[in-house]
């Protein structure tokens, strides 16, 4: 081997270890900006996390937790708003059912509460027909009498009356079953929403405490941010820096020192001889791509 | 020594009609103990009734019959002609000269009771267990109710029909005998619909059970009669709001032909006899006025035997009510003109004349049906047979029940009955062996107008007045006078009667 190819060597072995540090340099770099990125992160992770929180009153108290909130109404209310619940169910029972067996059994106790006083009627028309030898009467017009179609007339106009106002009282049953329910049922909720509004009352003072925590980690966030970029912009200035000084020294071995050679050519002439240009046999110059995959550059 | 003759004059004898009920001693002279085939006229003497005269010449329709049974005279409405039908030997007939069978087709009957009622320009025909006719003044024919225009409903086959109240008001069925059943208004062939119904008065008989006989109008009443009550119902002119006014207990009508309205009463034949309802309606709580009174035991020995259809007819030209009882062959007269003091009617009796039914047509002639047809109560015949009219007094005493008495002598005063052969008959002491004198009555001249016999001209008063006297024998406490005349075309009036008594010893 000539002392060219082994300076060749040694010059190309110099830019090497010399790209390599330089990628190492980068390379730890970015990683010591990865870690502190991370560890900020992590940090204002925990900073910014919700708190839970806890609203309590009279109606109850209100829990509110990251995985949602949750109210508890105090065991009086719990059973009053049960109570009322379940009484507005049966209400609104009521009001569902068909009004046509209610109608019935309201017609029926207005039919037997006139049926006395039609008797008395009844008995007395037929006392009175009797009387008159017309017990008997049967005309194509009216039947019988016609006193007796009157009384008939008029018991049918009763009946339907009865049959009307039964109908109109089931009616105005189930209208009034469904408002009580609803009442019941809007009562009902009067607790919650008493709950509610002592929630809301409160909340703003967690939402405050909660707001605090979450600026002040979004400000310390920013904050670790703009250090960890300003500290990655100096690695990467020094890292630029020792490129350059490291190229500058390499450079430097590299320059012919009077005889046109270099003083790492002079120096490993000396200690090997022969030329400088030549390349050891078996020694294979690597490519730009090579270089490049192997500084990991694209 | 001679004793005084003692004189009893009957003037109008037995003007007051027939006695057989009082005691005959002490019965007015008045009171007659036997007026057969006699009538009161209208000067209040006894005279003889008229007998009939066939209208009838052509009665092959009912020949081999049993006669007529029912007369109704309709006036057309349309142009006033009359038709007259009749019943007999189960046919529905037509005419008076020639009886014509209008029987509907394919309609057989087998009974003959019909009772014949008109309503609004139709003639009705009912009998119990048959479908009721029609006739129509429109059709001129006579149909089954059920094939007339605009019938309606089951045509009721009852028994009992009046024409009252513009409707039809029937009753007395087969099985039915309490229940009325009225017509449309003015539709009596319209039983169903309308303003018809019906009532069952069950339960109104003030007995408990009784049955409908005949039915009535008087004075805007209906008059609904049982056999033994009757019930006056009020507002019949809407029967829907009819109602009882009156019932009257045990008094009933035992025979439908034997209800008459004379306008003033409703005549009817009870089970006591002859009664008048008009009476009742305005005295109302007052006795009974029994019309017939003074025959009451006979009538009702009549009624109990009769087995046949009583008819009756109230004329108002002769002014009296007829009863006939067919199975005896006797009706009695029922005098009209005026009533006597206890209320009876002045009353005979007849036999022969047997007319099976009535109708007074409206120009005020009887026509009674007879055998052979129609006939009219006009002539002094029955047909053309003589009928026997007897006059007996009730006993006499002559004041003075104890006294033997002679009848010396009996005179007479006779009006009509010209040539009459006339019986004057005397007996005593109850007794019916009657000694007699017979007499020819004048048979008179009644001139003629400018007609001379032998240039002698005869004038008289028109009537023949004769006075038959006869010596009279045989002694008693009591007399009964009586005279037999044989009637045969002339009338005959009793105007009075002289009787010579002369008083024996004391019993």
């Amino acid at each position: 081997m000539t002392l060219d190819q082994l300076l060749g060597i040694t010059n190309m072995g110099g830019a090497a270890a010399l790209s390599n540090l330089g990628i190492k340099e980068a390379r730890d770099a970015g990683t010591a900006q990865q870690t502190a990125l991370t560890d900020m992160a992590n940090k204002y992770q925990s900073d910014i996390q919700f708190k839970p929180y806890t609203v309590t009153g009279a109606t109850g108290s209100s829990t509110f937790a990251p995985g949602g909130g949750a109210s508890t109404l105090s065991p009086q209310l719990q059973a009053m708003m049960q109570q009322l619940l379940t009484s507005s169910g049966g209400m609104f029972s009521g009001a569902a059912q068909p009004i046509d067996q209610r109608a019935m059994d309201v017609t029926a106790q207005l039919e037997a509460a006139s049926a006395p006083s039609r008797q008395r009627e009844y008995l007395s028309m037929e006392q009175r027909l009797f009387n008159q030898g017309r017990g008997g009467l049967q005309t194509a017009q009216y039947g019988g009498a016609p006193e007796q179609f009157a009384f008939a007339k008029a018991l049918e106009e009763q009946r339907a009356q009865n049959a009307l106002m039964g109908r109109t009282q089931a009616m105005n049953e189930q209208t009034q079953q469904l408002n009580i329910g609803q009442g019941l049922f809007n009562n009902a909720f009067v607790p919650q929403q008493q709950m509610n509004m002592q929630t809301q009352v409160n909340t703003p003072f967690a939402e405050l405490i909660n707001r605090a925590q979450q600026q002040g980690a979004v400000t310390g966030g920013e904050l670790a941010g703009q250090g960890t970029q300003a500290r990655i912009a100096g690695e990467t200035q020094a890292n630029n820096l020792r490129q350059v000084q490291l190229q500058g020294l390499l450079d430097a071995l590299n320059a012919p020192a009077g005889g046109g050679t270099s003083f790492l050519g002079s120096l490993l002439g000396k200690l090997f001889g022969g030329g400088t240009s030549s390349t050891p046999a078996g020694f294979v110059t690597p490519t730009a791509a090579q270089q490049n995959a192997a500084l990991n550059l694209p | 020594m001679a004793q005084q003759l003692q004189s009893v004059s009957i003037a109008a004898p037995g003007f007051f009609g027939m006695n057989t009920q009082d005691s005959p001693v002490e019965s007015p002279p008045r009171f007659a103990s036997i007026a057969l085939n006699c009538v009161i006229d209208q000067y209040g003497r006894v005279g003889a009734r008229k007998g009939y005269s066939y209208i009838t010449t052509n009665a092959t329709a009912i020949s081999g019959g049993n006669g007529l049974t029912t007369i109704y005279e309709y006036i057309k409405k349309s142009d006033g002609t009359k038709v007259v039908f009749s019943t007999g030997n189960n046919k529905l007939l037509t005419g008076t000269v020639t009886l014509v069978d209008a029987t509907p087709a394919s309609y057989t009957i087998t009974a003959e009771d019909w009772k014949i009622v008109e309503l609004n320009e139709k003639v009705y025909f009912f009998q119990r267990g048959y479908e009721p006719c029609v006739y129509s003044e429109g059709t001129g024919t006579i149909q089954k109710m059920s094939a007339v225009s605009g019938s309606a409903g089951t045509p009721p086959q009852a028994n009992e029909a009046l024409g009252a109240f513009g409707r039809l008001f029937v009753a007395d069925f087969t099985t039915d005998k309490h229940t009325i059943y009225w017509s449309d208004l003015l539709q009596g062939h319209k039983w169903t619909g309308g303003s018809s119904g019906s009532i069952d008065i069950n339960k109104v008989w003030p007995r408990g059970a009784d049955e409908i006989v005949a039915l009535a109008q008087h004075n805007n009443f209906l008059v609904i009669m049982g056999r033994r009550s009757t019930i006056i119902y009020g507002g019949a002119n809407d029967p829907s709001t009819m109602a009882v006014t009156d019932i009257i207990d045990n008094v009933g009508c035992i025979a439908r032909d034997s209800v008459q309205n004379t306008g003033a009463d409703i005549l009817f034949l009870s089970e006591h006899g002859v009664q008048s309802l008009g009476r009742l309606i305005q005295e109302k709580s007052a006795i009974l006025k029994d019309i017939s009174r003074n025959v009451r035991n006979d009538i009702t020995n009549y009624i109990t035997l009769e087995t046949g259809i009583i008819k009756s007819v109230y004329s108002t030209v002769e002014a009296f009510y007829l009863v006939t009882f067919p199975y005896s062959g006797i009706t009695y007269c029922f005098d009209m003109r005026g009533m006597l003091e206890d209320g009876s009617a002045r009353t005979t009796i007849w036999n022969k004349i047997e007319p099976q039914c009535f109708h007074v047509n409206k120009a005020g002639n009887l026509y009674m049906g007879h055998a052979n047809g129609i006939t009219l109560f006009d002539e002094y015949n029955d047909g053309t047979a003589t009928y026997s009219m007897e006059y007996f007094s009730n006993p006499m005493s002559f004041g003075n029940a104890t006294t033997l008495k002679f009848v010396k002598k009996i005179a007479m005063t006779i009006i009509g009955g010209a040539g009459a052969i006339t019986n004057l008959q005397w007996a005593y002491d109850y007794l019916f062996n009657y000694r007699s004198s017979a007499y020819t009555l004048s048979s008179g001249s009644i001139a003629e107008y400018n007609v001379a016999e032998f240039n002698v001209g005869e004038y008289s008063t028109g009537v023949v007045i004769t006075r038959p006297s006869i010596n009279a024998s045989g002694s008693g406490f009591v007399a009964t006078i009586g005279i037999t005349s044989e009637i045969d075309g002339a009338a005959l009036s009793i105007q009075q009667i002289d009787v010579l008594a002369l008083m024996g010893r004391l019993v």
